[in-house]
């Protein structure tokens, strides 16, 4: 890949403390995201892909045990590195910013969405009000609302509209990078469609990098250029997008394909015994190695190190070394 | 030939949301004018937006609501207006699963405990003919050992277990027929398919009919024969599944579809035709057929005239005037 990175994760660390121990939320993961590109997040649910959402943003809740690793942008500095306050001030909303899962709620009920869009500018960028409600006009049209959504209220809105409205908040300071957690989790078939594609246009329109967390598979290849597969707080397949969905080398994304029910083709659908594992306790060596069908000794020992099969698929399992 | 079991004839359930007694009342008509039919041992998908009504005409079906006008009849009885302290039998042979197993028991039972407590209340059997009967729906949902699970508690267990408790706890009153409310919704990808596979094995096995309420058309595929569509309160088009989805005869089935990616890489690079938009208010619904709004097709007919649910091939139906041509 000749594109210049705008982000590259390196050996990310995210461990919460807890009374029964640390749960090793991620542990260990590294990609890096080229200019105008796609990554998409994709595993089950208490994976660590979240967590990794907000290890890369810094946004840390209190019981945190181990924060180590980098997170290098485009002029080299490591947002890991800097001090709350220099995060705050240059790197949230002004270059990465967040569309959460569950963004509808994420509106405050007692203001107009008009001023919601435009308050990060007044903070950021020390705008006058009225300029900042131009601003958030502009942002607004981006995503397809008209400008008299500026006097609403968030109970005015459907749910498809809202996430809109969150999407012109993220979108309002000109990040370079933004970070979709499940962003249509919650709406329907039709909208969520419709919020895919205003998130392409987008995306083709801004030259905008996204990291795309997911749990569904076919919704990831809505946007991905290159699909990174989570088990367990670790990332254990990455390849681009043609060769993940054409061939998927990890067993662990095998079975994830092969779980997903499809409208165009009937296929036999497989499901993975077993349950993910503790993230306290995660098994040794491979921490897929207990529900793997073709699981050897070694998996049970060692972890397995990363193996390159082509220049844009890389993949961490035994069976490929 | 099987015998239809549950047969709703323009069933309507209104709920009145005036504010003020002496207002006029305002009516939210989450279903409105539907006509359906579940046949023994058979599986129906119900699809549909949320806000469609796919919940609330499972729930009236169940007799959970009352409905405002309609007839439904439950093995030739007319149960429509049957009050409910006398429905008892009826709660018997109706089972409902619901959407979120996290919510849906009770966290201070045991799994024992939440399995005994219908058998108790129905008084069904003595204690022993009963734990008998909770060990063998455990097994029924491949919870085992079932000693080990009978004696934990929910929290105890993982979403797709509980999930398997919430079906125990529906198959042990030994109904008829069960209405299954988004079961596999809240489930990881992995787990989603293993019940929806133990679900069907149970219907085959038990002889249980099913209606499936879901808002993903994908996975109907793999529970039912039949599915229906819902739309605004309606039901838009009813068939076969595969008939539906290879040829859909509705335009809001045809966005349905659209909407619905699969796997597939070239996906990023092209826009979905889906219609922009949102369904209408179920208190002032659109006249004429309630999709014109955001219909790609719409004439001046659809604005002026409701399209009635008409049969069009081999049993499968769509509510609208241009279906034909869709057929063809």
């Amino acid at each position: 890949m000749s594109d210049k990175n705008v982000m590259s994760v390196e050996s990310l660390i995210l461990h919460y403390r807890t009374v029964r121990g640390a749960v090793r939320a991620v542990d260990g993961v590294s990609f890096a995201l080229p200019k105008g590109k796609t990554i998409a997040v994709v595993g089950e649910s208490g994976c660590g892909k979240t967590s990794l959402a907000s290890a890369i943003t810094a946004i840390l809740p209190v019981n945190v045990e181990r924060y180590e690793g980098s997170v290098f942008l485009e002029d080299g500095v490591d947002v890991t590195k800097m001090s709350e306050d220099e995060r705050r001030q240059k790197i949230r909303w002004n270059v990465i910013s967040t569309v959460f899962q569950g963004a509808m709620n994420a509106l405050n009920p007692v203001y107009e969405v008009g001023y919601q869009v435009a308050e990060p500018l007044i903070v950021h960028k020390k705008m006058k009000k009225e300029d900042a409600m131009d601003e958030a006009k502009n942002a607004l049209s981006l995503v397809g609302l008209p400008s008299d959504f500026l006097k609403r209220y968030p109970h005015q809105l459907s749910g498809g509209m809202k996430q809109r409205v969150m999407i012109a908040m993220a979108l309002v300071l000109r990040p370079k990078i933004v970070i979709l957690d499940e962003p249509t989790s919650a709406l329907d078939v039709i909208t969520q469609a419709n919020i895919m594609n205003l998130l392409k246009k987008l995306k083709w329109d801004l030259n905008l990098s996204y990291i795309f967390i997911t749990h569904d598979l076919a919704l990831a290849s809505e946007l991905a250029d290159i699909v990174a597969v989570m088990y367990a707080g670790r990332i254990v397949e990455r390849a681009s997008s043609e060769k993940f969905f054409t061939r998927p080398e990890h067993p662990y994304s095998q079975k994830l394909m092969q779980s997903v029910p499809t409208l165009r083709s009937k296929k036999e659908l497989e499901y993975i015994p077993g349950a993910p594992p503790d993230l306290i306790y995660p098994p040794p060596g491979c921490r897929f190695h207990p529900r793997c069908p073709y699981a050897m000794d070694v998996c049970k020992e060692k972890v397995p190190e990363l193996r390159e099969l082509n220049p844009d698929h890389v993949v961490y399992c035994w069976l490929h070394q | 030939m099987t015998q239809t079991l549950l047969k709703a004839e323009n069933l309507c359930t209104w709920f009145d949301v005036r504010r003020g007694i002496f207002s006029k009342p305002i009516y939210v008509k989450a279903v409105d004018n539907v006509n359906f039919e579940l046949k023994e041992e058979e599986a129906i998908s119900l699809v549909g937006e949320s806000g469609s009504g796919k919940t609330t005409l499972g729930k009236t079906l169940l007799r959970l609501y009352r409905p405002t006008s309609g007839r439904i009849i439950y093995n030739g009885t007319d149960i429509t207006n049957v009050p409910y302290n006398r429905l008892r039998w009826y709660r018997r042979e109706a089972q409902i699963i619901y959407q979120d197993p996290f919510s849906s028991i009770a966290p201070f039972f045991t799994i024992y405990k939440t399995l005994d407590e219908p058998l108790i209340i129905n008084k069904i059997g003595d204690s022993n003919e009963r734990s008998e009967m909770i060990y063998r729906a455990l097994e029924a949902v491949k919870l085992t050992p079932v000693e080990v699970f009978a004696s934990k508690y929910p929290h105890m267990l993982s979403g797709g277990q509980r999930q398997r408790v919430v079906i125990a706890r529906a198959l042990i009153m030994q109904p008829k027929y069960i209405v299954a409310d988004e079961p596999v919704t809240m489930l990881d990808a992995s787990v989603r398919v293993e019940i929806l596979y133990l679900l069907r094995e149970l219907q085959q096995k038990y002889k249980i009919s099913f209606i499936y309420i879901t808002h993903d058309l994908a996975t109907s595929r793999y529970f039912s024969e039949k599915v229906a569509i819902m739309y605004a309160g309606r039901i838009v088009e009813s068939g076969d599944v595969d008939d539906v989805i290879q040829k859909p005869l509705h335009p809001y089935t045809q966005a349905l579809l659209e909407g619905i990616p699969d796997p597939d890489p070239e996906n990023r690079k092209v826009l979905r035709k889906v219609p922009t938009g949102e369904p209408p208010s179920l208190i002032y619904p659109p006249p004429g057929c309630r999709f014109h709004p955001r219909c790609p097709y719409a004439m001046d007919v659809c604005k002026e005239k409701v399209p009635e649910l008409r049969e069009l091939k081999n049993g499968h139906a769509a509510a609208c005037h241009y279906a034909e041509v869709f057929l063809k």
